[in-house]
């Protein structure tokens, strides 16, 4: 009810709003693990008087039951300036530079929300960070210098929340680092060009501190997040053949910042890469990856099935994520039924896999439902 | 005498133009659309009762972008074609994604049929057959990736208006025909403001394509960029 409140900011100064409640809780426990109301607010605008200027808003209020913070997300507040050749943007910014659908390896430019994992919509795992960027356009060359004002650290699972993976212990937290405004800068430039024959390939480097979450106990045996500045070069492209379409993401850190194994620390060279390919006909959609990390060598293969029915009214999807070399798996179905305007979402995820090897084997106790409702005004 | 002659070689060329196959597609493309830039309000209306609302933004024939604005699910599935290359906007992911020109738009209607409105330029031309009052031009895609390998377009011959047109895919089997309809004054000429698609296989199954309104306006190169689709 509360939330229906929101309803007349539609008129001020939002042109597009949802309301809706996401929940998601444990299969076999019903337990909770979040269960959230919220609200969304949306503008994109140009004024008469400001013809080459652009406003951009995306707020995002919502009223977690389970957790007392995180009730308020400014996805993005920014100025666009449109010249012809060229276009500045400043304010809080979300950056997604992936090709690949999954883990997002390539959108290392701002943070992410991991506190449920991965497991999260994309829509809810990207934050914003303070930033200014120049895109220049020259024919099929694009030119794109980033400038981050300060770092944003990436959210983690709360202590003790169902995807802490210290759950279960009682070690305390360390006081978390704070950074500071322009000497915690993170800066780096990407270029891109859309060759003739229709690959598009993007290259990067961007100087910043390490994405991955790095946990170990300091002198006093609390939990401590580390961190360290490292370069990251990336290149990343996509070609669309009759109703194929291929796309890839390589990812390289030298002397990344890494953790191999709970609490162990280790400086490495970092390569991910993930490469597919999804193939569409009419409604049906069919996708594969495979994705590499080398800081462990553990290689996972991902599937994708999807189909739209009654001209996208309702759509069944199918995602399957298997360790080649470990025994990692996350298996997601997914329903989606949209009325009028109101869409509603219904999916489950199966994790699992060995402790020793891979990354989710620690979260099989976690399998999860979860829906999510929304009315679009 | 030698003014007749000289006009008799002047015009020659000229009558010879007129009719060649390239020229017919070019005066039937000028029928339907601008050549240069301009924007488009589209609604396209299925057999099966939905419907949806595009704000088009064109630029030459290869700078796109389609703005979702109906039905209200698909609200910023924003649509950007840059030559034979095209992303759509998935306002889930927050992300551009690559996609296929023939890939499905809504309906029978696929990306490219109101995102890429000129046929000269894309296709080899031939005149596969003439009568009195129509001309049926044979269309072959010059490149890959189009929206149709082929088409089979029936051009008036009065007006070079396109009456109709068969659309081909790669196996050469008939996958849709299209009527271009309700001849209007806009951007400047009479073009067809209604275009309905039939499944070539199952009757019932149309779209009409009605373009409500249409003006020539200029755009920044940086409107047809990725990060434009949001």
């Amino acid at each position: 009810m509360i939330l229906i409140l929101f309803l007349p900011l539609l008129n001020l100064f939002a042109t597009e709003l949802d309301l809706g409640v996401r929940s998601t809780f444990k299969s076999k426990s019903h337990e909770t693990i979040y269960n959230r109301n919220y609200v969304n607010l949306r503008s994109l605008d140009s004024t008469e008087k400001l013809k080459n200027f652009e406003s951009e808003i995306d707020l995002r209020f919502f009223i977690d039951h389970n957790l007392s913070d995180n009730q308020f997300d400014a996805k993005t507040v920014a100025l666009h300036y449109l010249g012809d050749n060229f276009e500045v943007k400043g304010g809080l910014l979300i950056y997604k530079f992936s090709e690949t659908f999954g883990p997002g390896i390539a959108d290392i430019v701002g943070p992410k929300d991991f506190s449920d994992l991965f497991l999260n919509d994309e829509e809810w795992r990207d934050l914003p960070v303070p930033s200014v960027n120049v895109l220049m356009m020259d024919g099929p060359l694009t030119m794109q210098p980033i400038f981050n004002l300060v770092t944003k650290k990436s959210r983690l699972p709360a202590r003790g929340s169902e995807y802490d993976p210290y759950k279960e212990s009682q070690i305390e937290s360390a006081p978390e680092r704070e950074f500071e405004l322009i000497d915690d800068s993170e800066f780096g430039v990407r270029i891109g060009r859309l060759f003739e024959n229709g690959i598009d390939l993007k290259g990067m480097v961007f100087n910043h501190y390490n994405r991955a979450p790095v946990i170990v106990l300091d002198q006093s045996l609390k939990l401590e997040r580390e961190y360290k500045r490292v370069t990251t070069m990336m290149i990343n492209g996509s070609y669309s053949y009759e109703e194929s379409v291929f796309r890839g993401d390589v990812v390289y850190t030298p002397n990344d910042l890494v953790s191999p194994y709970s609490l162990v620390k280790q400086e490495r060279d970092h390569l991910q890469s993930i490469l597919g390919s999804d193939y569409t006909y009419n409604d049906f959609t069919f996708g594969i990856q495979h994705h590499y990390d080398s800081v462990k060598g553990d290689q996972w293969g991902s599937l994708m099935l999807a189909l739209d029915h009654f001209e996208r009214k309702l759509r069944t999807e199918l995602l399957l994520f298997h360790g080649l070399n470990n025994d990692d798996y996350w298996l997601r179905p997914k329903i989606i039924v949209s009325v009028s305007n109101t869409e509603g979402i219904l999916w489950c995820d199966r994790l699992g896999g060995d402790l020793r090897h891979g990354g989710l084997g620690y979260y099989k106790k976690s399998d999860r439902m979860g829906f999510d409702i929304k009315a679009s005004f | 005498m030698k003014l007749k002659y000289f006009f008799l070689l002047v015009s020659l060329p000229i009558v010879l133009l007129a009719n060649t196959p390239e020229t017919i597609l070019k005066e039937a493309d000028e029928i339907r659309n601008p050549s240069e830039s301009y924007k488009m309000a589209v609604r396209i209306e299925n057999s099966d009762g939905t419907h949806s609302k595009f704000d088009v933004m064109i630029n030459g024939n290869s700078k796109t972008l389609i703005k979702t604005l109906e039905p209200i699910r698909d609200r910023g599935r924003n649509l950007l074609m840059l030559d034979e290359n095209m992303w759509v906007y998935i306002p889930n992911l927050k992300r551009a994604v690559r996609v296929a020109l023939s890939q499905k738009l809504t309906g029978e209607a696929a990306n490219g049929d109101i995102s890429r409105m000129r046929w000269s330029g894309d296709y080899d031309v031939t005149i596969k057959s003439e009568t009195d009052h129509e001309i049926e031009l044979s269309l072959k895609a010059k490149k890959k990736g189009l929206t149709y390998e082929a088409l089979s377009v029936f051009i008036e011959r009065k007006s070079y208006r396109p009456i109709r047109a068969l659309l081909f895919s790669v196996s050469g089997k008939l996958m849709k025909k299209t009527s271009y309809l309700d001849y209007k004054s806009m951007a400047g000429k009479e073009r067809p403001s209604r275009m309905v698609i039939v499944d070539a296989l199952m009757n019932d199954r149309t779209s009409t394509i009605i373009i409500e309104s249409m003006e020539t306006q200029t755009f920044p190169e940086t409107l047809f960029n990725q990060n434009a689709l949001k």
